[in-house]
């Protein structure tokens, strides 16, 4: 089945900072989480594959599609939630309908107020007298509106209560339940992302570490923990990254089932997401 | 687009009081010039003022709603983004400019040649002042942009001033009248070159870099 999105080889040069060799691709039906550090490259990722900054290499294809070529085509199915409200406090939620109406072919005036009372947002009131979590919701009902195939977040849910950010994960598990759909997600809030993504594309340093089925990842990562004179006579080829601490050392192997059967005296747990992020963002290659 | 000026004009309601008062004042200056050609100056001078406000907020206003970045994820082209902003700008003065000749109307039961003249340089001078403001605004940002449309308006007195210093003849009456009459093309060409100019901008300006300093 063809991606909704695909981004191949995509780079980025900044002075300080690049985008190197970006690869990965969102099936329809699932939900993409990008994770990384803050600086890792998340949101420079996200503003390539909507043209917002022109990419020095690679490709980007959505819906098949060339992303600069077709820009307005595709845009037109691409629903986007930022990290914070873009609209002018001084709007109400009904100003929000009058301009998106204007802006996209596909409006569904209902459809928007239909998430609005689901949401309990009043239309009347202003945004600036919205909670942060009414404003996220807000602009979940304006991405979502216009029936979009693609739906870009990028960091939604930080800055939100755990009950804001479960409904607004429900919602995105609700939207792919039409498998012409897919949702990127971008957050370093990783249990959001264990809860809801199908796959994941781990960004460390303008670099993809790894993109992998969520599941996959569950199953074959683990970290190996251990005494630091005892870390010494390992083979550091079996492990991706190690932190060494004064008394003890954690490293993350790629293949759990195999260190278990060559380390079978140490303890090796599952990797959760954010300890392989710590490990990649704080540990040292072996 | 339309729906990228219609966000423009909601803008205008967080400034309702300010405009309200200005409007109070300048009918307050309308009522008690003492002559039509009097009070059409005085009318004059709102079609500029509020045009400038109209404009220079808009630009405030996304920047401190953050809304470039957001607005660029829409499905309309740069150039119409621009267009939007080029468009509303002219209907709204094209707009006060009828407005004030409709007032002289209804107060005076006529339009004087002499005001509608005095309409048409206001009109022309808005336009000339946004279309330097405009490619300022999408290249330094807001608060920078007023600096360079403060410049631009002191050039011409410097100018005035520096003829005056050297003993210079200052331009007389068929020169000021020439001008007068150059206004309008001359104003009506700068927009056309600064909607072009802006176009530039805020095409390369968007796409060399990054929006917001997140990576």
């Amino acid at each position: 089945m063809e991606p909704l999105l695909e981004l191949k080889d995509v780079c980025k040069e900044y002075p300080s900072f690049s985008l190197q060799n970006i690869s990965f691709s969102v099936p329809p039906g699932s939900i993409m989480g990008l994770i990384g550090e803050n600086g890792a490259g998340k949101t420079t990722t996200i503003l390539l594959i909507l043209n917002e900054i022109r990419r020095d290499g690679g490709i980007i294809r959505i819906f098949g599609k060339d992303n600069i070529r077709e820009e307005v085509a595709i845009k037109e199915q691409i629903g986007v939630v930022l990290d914070e409200n873009c609209f002018s406090g001084e709007f109400r939620a009904k100003d929000v309908n009058a301009i998106l109406k204007r802006v996209f072919k596909t409006w569904d005036r209902d459809l928007f107020y239909r998430y609005l009372s689901d949401f309990s947002l009043s239309e009347n009131k202003k945004i600036k007298d919205y909670s942060k979590g009414m404003r996220m919701k807000l602009n979940l009902a304006a991405a979502l509106a216009h029936r979009p195939r693609l739906l870009i977040l990028d960091e939604a849910t930080s800055g939100l209560d755990p009950v804001m950010r479960s409904d607004v994960l429900d919602l995105l598990l609700d939207f792919i339940q039409d498998e012409s759909r897919a949702v990127l997600f971008s957050s370093h809030i990783t249990s959001d992302l264990e809860r809801v993504a199908d796959s994941v594309t781990f960004l460390h340093g303008g670099k993809v570490v790894f993109s992998r089925e969520k599941d996959e990842l569950e199953d074959q990562m683990g970290i190996l923990k251990c005494g630091a004179s005892q870390f010494g006579k390992l083979n550091p080829a079996d492990f991706l990254r190690v932190r060494r601490g004064e008394a003890e050392c954690e490293a993350l192997v790629a293949d759990r089932a195999g260190a278990k059967k060559k380390y079978a005296d140490f303890v090796i747990d599952p990797a959760p997401l954010d300890e392989i992020m710590l490990l990649y963002a704080k540990g040292e290659k072996s | 687009m339309t729906g990228l000026m219609l966000k423009d004009l909601l803008y205008l309601k967080r400034t309702t009081k300010v405009l309200l008062l200005l409007l109070a004042f300048y009918l307050v200056l309308f009522m008690t010039a003492g002559s039509e050609s009097a009070a059409s100056g005085a009318l004059s001078g709102i079609i500029v003022m509020l045009t400038l406000i109209l404009s220079a907020n808009a630009f405030a206003y996304d920047e401190t709603a953050k809304w470039k970045t957001y607005e660029l994820s829409l499905p309309v082209p740069r150039h119409r983004i621009v267009l939007a902003r080029y468009l509303l700008t002219l209907a709204f003065s094209t707009a006060l400019s009828l407005c004030s000749l409709l007032g002289e109307w209804i107060a005076y039961r006529g339009v004087l040649w002499e005001s509608a003249a005095a309409v048409l340089a206001s009109w022309s001078i808005s336009l000339l002042f946004c279309a330097v403001l405009f490619p300022a605004m999408y290249k330094y940002g807001s608060q920078k942009a007023r600096l360079v449309l403060i410049v631009f308006v002191m050039l011409p007195v410097l100018f005035l001033l520096l003829l005056s210093k050297a003993n210079l003849p200052m331009p007389g009456g068929s020169a000021l009248t020439l001008i007068f009459r150059l206004l309008p093309l001359l104003a009506a060409a700068a927009y056309g070159a600064s909607y072009g100019i802006s176009c530039r901008i805020f095409a390369t300006g968007t796409r060399k870099s990054g929006i917001g300093s997140k990576t």
